[in-house]
């Protein structure tokens, strides 16, 4: 039992959910194709990252509106007040209701 | 060089701002899966099962049933994005702490001997194999990766959408626990604690009680005592198994279990209830919330119960929902007092230790 532990990093051999291959589910097929599954994975990355970008943005502007330096430290130690936050989770909903939106219209509803 | 964003009260910051709005549109789009799509997906499976008889709730959902609903683009492509969103969580955290891993490990070490709390970890612990599964697609799982208490903090931040920020759900559920018998409690215990998120909440609804909180996965525990040690909270934090604590026999007042019994075999479950009979005191309280056991669902409900299985890698919660859980506690010794539905698809088993 001892050869499979390490203690440097205070971990055990896992069972892997498939061995041999934790991406397992990137290979489950929902869509009838797997490189459908695969577009659509990247439409949700691809996601991720515009909203990340337009959370940045909008913190840098937070930070000149405020008449302070924009530095890297500055951008990430910056706590958005709370009206802001509020305003932003409201645009964060939109974006998702109004670039997903069309995945929820079901083509066969009468 | 990584700049230290700190925290808000309990909520830890992500590392980063990136990484933070990543998640950010992660929670966004769950709450839109538990609302519009949510809402459409479950409508499109049940008019495409309306057919369909489920003979035994607790079989598996036949492959015709699978099949139906897999070759459905709207049901496809909710289940679809389910996963990705719970890969998309694992896999940037996963990158994140394994690429800066000298800087996290340092912060690990730092934490691992400071107070006020105990941190014991037992290398020498033989893990038994079925707590070494990976589980909820997490790499690793909880045992075999080194950061899996950070893995696990930030990934369930876009899962719990918001409303636990500020430990608001653990601090909630340690509220509701009553009191033992006698109307006292000295000790707690809290088994299979995780990242310690209800340890602290009962440290912090009994504040003169000794806590304890206790787990197999020394990952989690590191991480659970490092964010105890920067708020500055007294809880103990030990790596154990459930079905063999090592405490005295009648030494706690109370004893918790979060989301633990889903989440081991149905062959340990009388072990461990065995173990928790033997260190609660006459009187005592043992507080379980967990899946809801031996009910019919709907067959979607079926269905996602089923992928939440296999495809999210929960081995063993079908073998739970599928007992009868309130019979085996019974069975085991214990008086069940109350309970009832208390977060969704969960329920609470409040059981007391016999006097006498």
């Amino acid at each position: 039992m001892a050869a499979d532990k390490d203690t440097a990093t205070h971990t055990v051999a896992f069972i892997p959910a498939r061995p041999g291959d934790m991406a397992y589910t990137d290979r489950e097929v929902f869509l009838g194709h797997p490189m459908i599954d695969n577009l659509v994975k990247i439409v949700l990355e691809l996601g991720a990252e515009t909203w990340a970008n337009r959370r940045r943005l909008r913190i840098v502007e937070q930070l000149l509106e405020s008449g302070g330096a924009v530095t890297r430290e500055a951008i990430e130690t910056h706590i958005m007040p709370k009206d802001e936050q509020a305003e932003l989770q409201r645009e964060r909903d939109a974006f998702v209701r109004r670039v997903y939106g069309v995945l929820a219209r079901d083509p066969e509803a009468s | 060089m990584k700049i230290d964003r700190g925290s808000i009260g309990r909520l830890q910051r992500f590392p980063s701002v990136d990484l933070e709005s990543y998640h950010d549109f992660l929670t966004g789009f769950r709450q839109w899966m538990s609302a519009d799509y949510g809402r459409a997906a479950t409508a499109r499976a049940e008019k495409l099962l309306a057919d369909f008889e489920m003979p035994d709730h607790r079989a598996p959902p036949p492959d015709a049933m699978i099949a139906t609903l897999e070759s459905n683009p709207l049901v496809g492509s909710f289940v679809r994005t389910w996963m990705n969103c719970q890969q998309m969580a694992h896999k940037s955290l996963h990158d994140e702490f394994q690429s800066n891993a000298n800087f996290y490990r340092e912060g690990l070490k730092a934490a691992d001997s400071a107070g006020p709390g105990l941190l014991e970890l037992d290398p020498g612990l033989d893990i038994p194999d079925y707590a070494r599964h990976e589980i909820h697609t997490q790499p690793g799982g909880y045992v075999g990766e080194e950061f899996a208490g950070q893995i696990y903090y930030y990934s369930t931040m876009s899962f719990y959408r918001g409303r636990n920020d500020q430990n608001e759900l653990y601090t909630a559920m340690a509220r509701s626990v009553p009191l033992p018998a006698y109307g006292k409690v000295e000790r707690i215990l809290d088994i299979g604690c995780g990242i310690g998120q209800l340890t602290v909440a009962m440290k912090e609804v009994f504040p003169e009680a000794t806590v304890w909180g206790l787990d197999v996965g020394a990952p989690m525990l590191r991480y659970a005592h490092k964010q105890a040690v920067e708020w500055g909270i007294d809880v103990n934090y030990t790596q154990r198994l459930a079905e063999d604590t090592r405490f005295e026999d009648e030494s706690f007042d109370i004893v918790t279990a979060y989301i633990l019994f889903h989440e081991v075999p149905q062959k340990v479950t009388p072990s461990i209830l065995k173990e928790v009979l033997r260190v609660l005191k006459p009187g005592g309280i043992f507080f379980i919330r967990d899946f809801q056991t031996n009910r019919k669902h709907a067959p979607f409900g079926k269905y996602m119960s089923w992928k939440d299985h296999t495809l999210n890698e929960e081995p063993w919660s079908q073998e739970f929902i599928n007992s009868d859980f309130v019979g085996t506690l019974k069975e085991a010794g214990f008086t069940l007092l109350e309970g009832g539905e208390s977060q969704p698809f969960l329920r609470d088993y409040i059981c007391q230790k016999p006097v006498g």
